[in-house]
């Protein structure tokens, strides 16, 4: 049976991602022991935090090696929010911590917050050519100034919104806190992201 | 502009205002919720009234409802009896985006320690203010401080958001513009604030909207009709901001 897993080492929000797959009758479980999250089918690492935090628990917990080994050997991987931003070369929210390097990004603190709602536009992925909207909650973000739009799609504040590199998804947007347009994703994510 | 639906929630019950005489419980967390995701609200800013019996636990009251809090998939904040970080890393782990603290009554330290540990977004300041002739100013449950005092104490470039809410417009279905106007022109403008307490009628979006508050906070969506709620949600999607009107 394929399993899913969504990382819980002390910060983010487990439950509503748990209970979003559940909605889509996905069983996923909590994991936090570096060998399973090297492992495991499929990979779920949550936001809400800061980046230093979150990138010291990664080390602590012994999982910065794990997900990293997941994106060499292209098992699945969706980071939401800060799951994403851990994933990119480093913020400027902790400019003495680094991140994990998967996308070529840096954080920049925005000048203002970006509370609320937002389109995403990308040419290829479906779940994006809806007009629907996402929900976003962030103070960092990386701005898109590449031509290459094939890996990357923005919003309408020209925030990379989402990302993608082999197996490796990451999202600026809360797909769980993004009813019914964020359930979207998360099957696209599922359906489109095979072991 | 968002639509934001203010909440209050009691022992195990969402709360009504009834007969203008106080609250009557009007069902659980999630199914009342869910009802209100099939109009569009934006968000949902849940202020629990769960007075705890017992002092040294903290998470009596965050425990009545947090399973309800799990299974939305609409933007939670949460207010009421926050005072430490244990009970903000409990309430995220639950699907609280953001915790509601009063800008008054939180300890600085509290202050930083949520934003280093979760960042300043997870934060929302409560400012209940109100003006005494021209002088604004907040009550406390101690004490009158003055505007200067309070936004003083607004940790720097703060990154989160702000909750205005008029006390003397609470109820009345009516909101002082010249008043928050001047509020608003004392907050550094790159701060995200929205606005609560009065917002009764479909025209006050726009007045809202001109004085670049991103949100409204509906107090009484509970008791409104559902056309009544559709008719503000179309309203705060025409209005200029850039939330869900791209």
């Amino acid at each position: 049976m394929k399993t899913t897993g969504v990382l819980d080492i002390g910060y983010g929000n487990i439950n509503s991602v748990i209970e979003s797959l559940q909605k889509l009758e996905i069983d996923s479980i909590p994991v936090r022991d570096p060998d399973v999250v090297r492992s495991i089918d499929k990979l779920i690492i949550p936001g809400v935090g800061s980046f230093a935090a979150a990138v010291s628990l990664l080390e602590e917990t012994g999982n910065r090696e794990a997900i990293l080994s997941r994106h060499t050997k292209r098992l699945p991987t969706l980071g939401i929010c800060l799951g994403f931003q851990v994933m990119s070369l480093g913020s400027e929210e902790a400019n003495s911590k680094e991140g994990l390097g998967i996308f070529n990004y840096s954080f920049k603190k925005l000048p203002s917050p970006q509370i609320g709602w937002r389109m995403i536009h990308h040419d290829s992925i479906s779940v994006f050519n809806r007009r629907d909207f996402f929900y976003f909650n962030h103070g960092f973000g990386a701005v898109a100034n590449e031509s290459d739009m094939s890996d990357f799609a923005i919003n309408s504040q020209r925030m990379i919104s989402f990302a993608i590199r082999d197996a490796t998804v990451g999202v600026q947007f809360h797909p769980e806190k993004s009813q019914r347009a964020g359930q979207a994703f998360l099957k696209w994510f599922f359906e489109s992201r095979q072991t | 502009m968002k639509l934001i639906a203010s909440l209050l929630y009691q022992k195990g019950s969402l709360l009504n205002k009834y007969k203008f005489k106080g609250y009557r419980p009007v069902g659980r967390v999630s199914p009342t919720i869910q009802r209100l995701e099939q109009l569009q609200i934006d968000e949902v800013v849940l202020l629990n009234k769960t007075h705890t019996s017992d002092p040294a636990d903290d998470f009596m009251a965050i425990q009545e409802c947090e399973s309800g809090l799990r299974q939305l998939t609409t933007p939670i904040a949460y207010g009421g009896g926050i005072k430490t970080l244990k009970q903000v890393q409990r309430l995220i782990h639950s699907g609280v985006e953001r915790v509601v603290l009063s800008a008054t009554e939180i300890s600085s330290s509290l202050k930083r320690e949520i934003a280093d540990k979760f960042g300043e977004q997870a934060i929302i300041f409560h400012f209940p203010y109100y003006f005494m002739g021209s002088k604004l100013v907040f009550r406390t449950s101690s004490c009158v401080l003055s505007g200067d005092e309070v936004l003083s104490k607004l940790p720097r470039d703060f990154g989160g958001e702000l909750i205005l809410t008029s006390v003397n417009s609470e109820g009345t279905g009516k909101i002082d513009f010249r008043e928050l106007k001047e509020f608003v022109n004392r907050i550094p403008s790159d701060i995200a604030k929205v606005y609560g307490g009065g917002v009764q009628e479909v025209s006050q979006i726009e007045q809202l909207s001109q004085l670049a508050l991103n949100g409204a906070c509906l107090g009484n969506v509970l008791n409104s009709k559902e056309a009544f709620v559709l008719n503000v949600k179309m309203s705060c999607s025409a209005v200029t901001r850039p939330v869900r009107n791209e």
